[in-house]
């Protein structure tokens, strides 16, 4: 049975069972009558480490429309109706030009704060969305025995014999847990938060005592259960989430309290998930990998004028969260890894659209990371099966960033030894 | 519960043994065959014993249960008119009206599960709903959505060969994976692969690459025109096909044949039923089992159910409350639990279901809903949490406040089932009552202390007196009732 530490509740004002066979001996009677529920929140250097958002580009971003070799004949060849001119493009140098949607981000290039890692993918490339999913999402290209994910593992690594560590460790915007925080164990680490006004349980009661009754019971039965049923590891699991849910609902609703923008976030759900790490951030929530989805670059047909809005979107979006994070003393904490299942096929089809593809441009977003173009530009004389080549194994990213702004053992969580690169200052 | 769970077999039942079959296998049936029941239902069907309970919830369809809808003729016309010439605010209007019917379809559905007299048929049409999974995203036209279902109502307990023949010939499939453009000389793959991998053999079981090349040439030549599907031989590639062992100048019915000629077929479709109503990740040997009973029974659905809700397994540790409630599992089984009264809207039903994540006629993709821990993360949490709070008291959480409107009643939640005179007047007992509604099962001492102080306010007597006429006590009782259902343990059935 996984449960929380002192801590996790002393930060809470939800109450501790004492008497339970299901509850560890560390939290113990005497522990629980140690004062200050507020002041542990927010232990002095306890919120200056580093976070890391995962941005997914669901649907397989058009990378070669995000990166555009303007230069190159073999691109104008395969695209006719979609091709980029230079006029068009921000020019990164004499060869490549960003699609001008991104001119937000284009800004943060100037000021050294984005690098675009070129040509990830993994050998053996797979074209199912759900597939190439799961093979980002563990880390894992081979059979399909992994189903953790490397986000999962990691979190497992940073947490300590008994202790599972914080549920809100991780937190996924939305209403999915992604593959990424599944563990070993057959568990999972982090928490799902789609809107914090509706994350929370509430009492039905008419009195405020009867109130907090009702929420130690709350806790209470989550910890021990109602039935006396021997403990499964599914019964394990659901027993952990409902009090991941209360324990984390109570932080989610100080944090959010706490927040004060003077940030304009855009108006679409992109913008409204950025606002909201934005508040958990800087309202001194404990996360360490927040999970943020932007979706529908599957752009099979008339994809010019929905991948233009997409990555507008993308754009405006990181703008106005690193503004509003810069006002709240929180940037330098921060960095952003953006990636997408697959690119598109190099030839554009017959819908004005693209079909599902290979390798793909990464990017990462922060003041810590070392600005600048990484890797090599797609030979697109010297594709397979009409897809771009990797060149950089999505997993020298993964370990790049484990080791170099995460402090982790990449080899550890990764499996294997990948090249590292240069991706930090 | 049976503690005989290692036995990896389907022998029936054996009260000798295994115990009396009594109320919570009563309970257990009840849930797992549909949407669970009241408290009444479940004594019911404990005093009729196993095989009686088994074949009154296994029974035929009524001709009732397979109707047309009130607005199916008004429709039929109305889709039939010229869509083309219509101006701009009258395609709107034609737009509305087709949503419309379709969340009458979702409603209709819903309100079959919770009232209908037979939720056995209901829960069916949910498994080859998730199976054969048509999503409304592409099937727009609402009767045709209304007719896909009725086939699962009508033939899904049926011989689910002939099921795959009638459903590869529905509109609704026909539309849904593009079987339009898939024509001689043309053959798109999309419906042939899916037919394999997801609806009969399993994903690269039994069956190469070339059988479903040369299964999408079979299957060329059908479309709908007018609503209906339509062959169309000119369409059609006629020539010389090889596929699964068979050749020959096959066409639809053939490529089906060929399919349940493998013994994959059996057991794919066995497991994934066995998984639906008992338990997930059966052995090797079991699904081995489970393969060879569905072949020998011709693969009728009912009678391979009948065998399922009559053995040891069904009623083993293994199966008992091993089961996560998807959203509708939850939501339908509580309407009928409880029997709610006033009933709340069918809308509410609809909306919380899909922001718990399972939205009635749209599944997630091709493969269907999937089941066990995915339906349940903290999120997912919070908004059963806040279905169950607006059923207590009234509440209309935010995601519902778009059809939840009026006056609202102190609590959707009747509590005259648990009221009773003389001597179970007492704490103990209001929770014993709670209990077997919900759970089918007591509580546990150290639970049965907890919730009957927070009734008694502090008292450690559970037999004080508890009068459930008084307001006070009727709140707190439905506090009780709303604690339980939050709890993980109401998560599972």
């Amino acid at each position: 049975m996984n449960l929380y530490t002192r801590r996790d509740f002393l930060r809470s004002s939800l109450p501790l069972a004492a008497a339970s066979a299901t509850v560890p001996h560390f939290l113990s009677q005497s522990l629980l009558a140690a004062p200050g529920t507020e002041q542990t929140r927010s232990i002095p250097g306890q919120n200056d480490h580093r976070i890391l958002i995962v941005l997914q580009l669901s649907g397989g971003n058009d990378g070669l429309n995000t990166l555009v070799p303007f230069e190159d004949a073999a691109y104008f060849r395969a695209r006719p109706v979609l091709g980029m001119r230079k006029k068009d493009l921000i020019l990164l140098n004499d060869q490549l030009g960003i699609h001008p949607a991104l001119k937000s981000l284009q800004g943060l290039y100037d000021e050294g704060e984005v690098s675009w890692i070129q040509n990830v993918g993994y050998p053996n490339p797979n074209r199912s969305h759900f597939r190439s999913m799961e093979i980002w999402h563990t880390g894992h290209t081979g059979r399909r025995t992994v189903q953790d994910g490397w986000l999962g593992r990691y979190l497992d690594a940073t947490c300590s014999g008994e202790d599972p560590g914080s549920p809100t460790a991780a937190v996924s915007l939305g209403t999915e847990l992604p593959q990424a925080f599944r563990t070993p164990d057959g568990g999972s680490k982090g928490v799902v938060i789609e809107d914090p006004a509706a994350y929370v349980w509430e009492p039905s009661g008419r009195s405020r005592p009867q109130n907090e009754r009702q929420k130690a019971l709350l806790i209470e039965q989550a910890q021990q259960g109602l039935l006396g049923e021997a403990s499964t590891p599914r019964i394990d699991y659901l027993q952990r989430t409902a009090i991941e849910a209360s324990l984390s609902a109570e932080w989610v609703g100080a944090a959010v309290k706490e927040y004060r923008s003077g940030v304009e976030y855009p108006r679409h759900r992109l913008g409204a998930d950025f606002r909201r790490v934005g508040q958990f951030i800087a309202g001194g929530m404990d996360t360490r990998v927040y999970y943020v989805r932007h979706g529908g670059f599957d752009t099979h047909a008339s994809q010019a004028a929905t991948h233009a809005r997409l990555l507008g979107q993308l754009s405006e979006s990181i703008a106005a969260f690193r503004k509003d994070m810069k006002r709240h003393g929180q940037w330098e904490r921060i960095s952003i890894l953006g990636f997408s299942e697959f690119g598109r096929r190099v030839a554009e089809n017959n819908s004005a659209g693209t079909d599902h593809g290979a390798a793909a441009p990464m990017f990462l977003v922060g003041p810590q990371i070392k600005a600048g173009l990484f890797g090599q530009q797609p030979d697109l004389s010297n594709l397979i099966n009409g897809d771009v080549r990797h060149s950089i194994d999505f997993r020298s990213v993964y370990g790049s960033v484990l080791s170099s702004w995460l402090d982790q053992d990449a080899v550890k969580i990764l499996g294997a030894t990948y090249p590292r690169l240069p991706l930090f200052a | 519960m049976s503690s005989s769970s290692d036995r990896k077999t389907l022998a029936r039942y054996r009260p000798e043994v295994s115990g009396p079959w009594q109320s919570r296998h009563a309970y257990h049936l009840l849930e797992r065959a549909g949407f669970g029941g009241t408290a009444d239902d479940v004594r019911l069907l404990a005093e009729h014993g196993m095989d009686a309970s088994v074949d009154f919830l296994l029974r035929a369809p009524s001709e009732e249960l397979l109707r047309q809808p009130d607005w199916a003729s008004s429709w039929g016309e109305l889709r039939g008119q010229a869509y083309s010439g219509l101006s701009e605010e009258e395609k709107r209007e034609r737009r509305r009206t087709r949503d419309g019917h379709m969340r009458d379809v979702q409603r209709d559905w819903i309100q079959r599960m919770i009232q209908g007299p037979q939720p056995f048929i209901e829960k069916l049409a949910l498994f080859f709903h998730s199976h054969f999974a048509v999503s409304a995203d592409k099937v727009r036209d609402p009767l045709m959505f209304h007719e896909h279902l009725t086939l699962f109502r009508r033939q899904g307990m049926g011989d689910f060969r002939e099921l795959t023949q009638a459903v590869c010939r529905d509109p609704a499939m026909v539309i849904f994976l593009d079987s339009a453009s898939n024509v001689k000389g043309r053959p798109n793959e999309n419906f042939a692969r899916e037919l394999m991998e997801l609806y009969t053999l399993g994903e690269g079981q039994g069956y190469t690459e070339q059988d479903v090349q040369e299964a999408a040439r079979a299957l060329t030549g059908w479309r709908v025109q007018h609503f209906a599907s339509d062959f169309v031989p000119s369409r059609h590639d006629a020539g010389m096909k090889q596929l699964l062992g068979t050749r020959g100048k096959l066409g639809m019915s053939d490529v089906v044949d060929a399919i349940f000629s493998r013994p994959e077929a059996a057991r794919f479709i066995a497991v994934k039923l066995f998984e639906f109503y008992v338990f997930q990740h059966p052995s090797e040997a079991l699904q081995e089992e489970l393969a060879r009973s569905f072949a020998q029974l011709k693969y009728q659905v009912r009678d391979y159910l009948k065998l399922l809700f009559s053995s040891e397994l069904f009623y083993s540790k293994q199966a008992y409350r091993s089961q996560i409630k998807s959203p509708v599992q939850l939501v339908i089984s509580t309407y009928r639990k409880l029997r709610l009264h006033p009933e709340p809207p069918l809308d509410s039903a609809r909306v919380a279901m899909r922001l718990m994540g399972q939205h009635l006629l749209y599944p997630p993709d091709v493969d269907g809903w999937k089941e066990g821990e995915v339906w349940v993360n903290t999120n997912a949490l919070m908004m059963r949490y806040h279905w169950l709070h607006f059923l207590s008291t009234g509440e209309v959480p935010a995601g519902l406040r778009s059809v939840v409107k009026g006056d609202k009643p102190e609590s959707y939640i009747d509590l005259a089932p648990f009221r009773v005179t003389g001597k179970e007047q007492d704490a103990q007992g209001a929770l014993r009552r709670a209990a077997f509604c919900l759970f089918g099962r007591p509580l546990d001492d150290a639970a049965t202390l907890r919730l009957s102080r927070y009734l008694t306010r502090g008292s450690n007597n559970a037999r004080v007196l508890f009068d459930l006429s008084k307001s006070t006590s009727e709140e707190r009782f439905r506090g009780i009732l709303y604690l339980m259902m939050s709890s993980p343990d109401y998560q599972r059935c």
